[in-house]
């Protein structure tokens, strides 16, 4: 899922991506995981978070493994994996032109 | 439960306006329950509540209970689902985290009503180039407009038509240009910026309410027009016939109204007056007579002379249209001689505001008009009609 303006995730959904990468999880755990990682730097409304989730499901990249009363869990696919790894790449290739270009 | 019911004062693409307006009624204690028509609101004590609209993003207009969850987590409750488009939810936290924290991820939450509103621009579109295509067809392709509204009287159906066919479509096209405008506005990673306060509008209802009206006055004037419409045969009736009698004109002794009544109807083809009403049309009788002189015959000895007559006389709320609908009256009758000769006059010296004799063959026709009055004789015998202009003119003066 790209963004509209650039070419490729924004914050918000590489963080939702990344959280299921070790283990399945329910949009709260999604949450509190993206709090703690970014140490609060980035925050998610549940509007947010609830539309990238159905999204990524609509599109393949996370997969539904339960339902619990109004709690689902989901898991990350082969093809969400492919795609946390392209978007990796990218940022780093970012990161290291932008060091570069620091350091000259 | 019992709701405090008001007009929504402000447009529900204008977002934030919508939230700013709940918020400010929920500080008066009046907290928004449902909208339909109007907006129901609840009473209560009054809290400062921050109110959000959602777009709604999936067939269904309640949300789901994984969204509901969500949103509960974070101190937003689900309140109603405006006109399928807008989810409305509440947060009585002073500071709630916003719902949307990501502005490109919000851009996708629009993209079903922006569907929708493209599908109801297109829609209007087509239907508006129908419409006016009719119209055009009924105005510029009718040969005689005019004649065409005071005798069918559609004219005002075609404004109320026009009028709300605009209307709808200026909103549409508003509503798309709003949504579009936010859509792009969130794309290029400018978040919505909630206001504190709203304008107030209900030039809308004001305009709904026009159309409203304008279409049961419409409703109620045709109901009318049929209702008031009559016809009856002439030997029947005993009231002032604004027209030329036959007698008038036929004076030999010998001459006679021939009546022809038809068996089912009993509708008398050789002596019948009818009125109608059509709003433009105050007053639209039709009168026709026929009779014969035993003893003549037409000149080319195709058979017994029988010459007959027949009037058309209107009565028009609009006087200024009066010249338009002689001509086109002329212009119609006109088209009937298109391949024969005639001779057409105009009346100087003559009572009416305007008066034209119209000769071809054994025919001739007389048009004439005052003020909102406007009469038609056609006559198909061998005596004058010009020599009876002034008692034409009386019959509709008397009348």
């Amino acid at each position: 899922m790209a963004k509209k303006a650039f070419d490729g995730l924004t914050e918000s959904m590489f963080y939702i991506l990344m959280a299921f990468l070790k283990k399945e999880m329910c949009g709260i755990d999604v949450n509190s995981f993206v709090e703690s990682i970014t140490g609060g730097r980035v925050k998610l409304g549940p509007g947010t978070l609830y539309t990238i989730l159905s999204r990524y499901e609509e599109e393949g990249l996370i997969e539904e493994t339960a339902v619990e009363g109004r709690k689902r869990t989901y898991r990350i696919t082969s093809k969400g994996i492919d795609l946390y790894h392209a978007e990796l790449d990218r940022l780093k290739a970012c990161v290291v032109d932008g060091e570069s270009e620091a350091t000259r | 439960m019992k709701y405090i019911k008001k007009l929504l004062p402000v447009n529900i693409y204008d977002i934030a306006e919508v939230e700013s307006y709940f918020s400010m009624m929920a500080e008066k204690g009046l907290f928004i329950k449902k909208v339909g028509f109007f907006a129901h609101f609840q009473k209560d004590s009054p809290q400062k509540t921050v109110y959000r609209l959602e777009p709604v993003t999936k067939t269904q207009r309640a949300p789901s209970d994984e969204m509901i969850a969500y949103y509960e987590e974070e101190g937003w409750i689900y309140v109603c689902t405006i006109s399928h488009a807008f989810r409305v939810f509440r947060s009585i936290i002073e500071n709630p985290k916003e719902l949307h924290t990501d502005p490109i991820t919000q851009s996708y939450t629009f993209e079903l009503l922006n569907k929708k509103l493209k599908f109801a621009y297109l829609a209007s579109i087509i239907a508006a180039i129908w419409i006016i295509g009719m119209i055009l067809f009924s105005i510029v392709l009718t040969p005689n407009p005019v004649l065409y509204a005071v005798k069918y009287g559609q004219t005002s159906f075609m404004v109320m038509i026009c009028l709300a066919m605009f209307y709808s479509l200026s909103q549409i096209i508003s509503s798309r240009n709003k949504i579009n405008k936010l859509t792009k506005q969130l794309q290029s990673g400018v978040s919505l910026r909630h206001k504190r306060h709203y304008h107030t509008n209900y030039i809308p209802y004001a305009f709904n309410g026009l159309i409203m009206l304008f279409s049961l006055v419409t409703i109620f004037s045709s109901i009318y027009g049929m209702a008031a419409d009559w016809d009856q045969n002439l030997m029947d009736y005993s009231g002032q016939v604004p027209a030329i009698r036959l007698t008038s004109i036929e004076t030999s002794d010998k001459f006679e109204i021939e009546h022809s009544i038809a068996e089912r109807s009993g509708k008398d083809f050789g002596g019948f007056i009818s009125y109608s009403w059509s709003g433009i049309g105050t007053e639209i009788y039709e009168v026709s007579e026929r009779g014969s002189v035993k003893d003549k015959k037409w000149n080319d000895d195709s058979g017994i002379y029988s010459p007959s007559i027949s009037t058309e006389f209107y009565e028009i709320k609009f006087k200024f249209l009066s010249s338009r609908l002689m001509e086109d009256l002329i212009d119609d009758e006109l088209e009937f001689y298109r391949y024969r000769p005639y001779e057409y006059h105009e009346i100087l010296e003559t009572d009416f505001d305007q008066a034209v004799i119209i000769k071809s063959e054994e025919s001739q026709m007389f048009f004439g008009r005052i003020g909102g009055k406007v009469i038609y004789v056609r006559y198909y015998g061998y005596k004058d009609l010009s020599l009876f202009q002034a008692d034409i003119f009386d019959s509709i003066q008397q009348f």
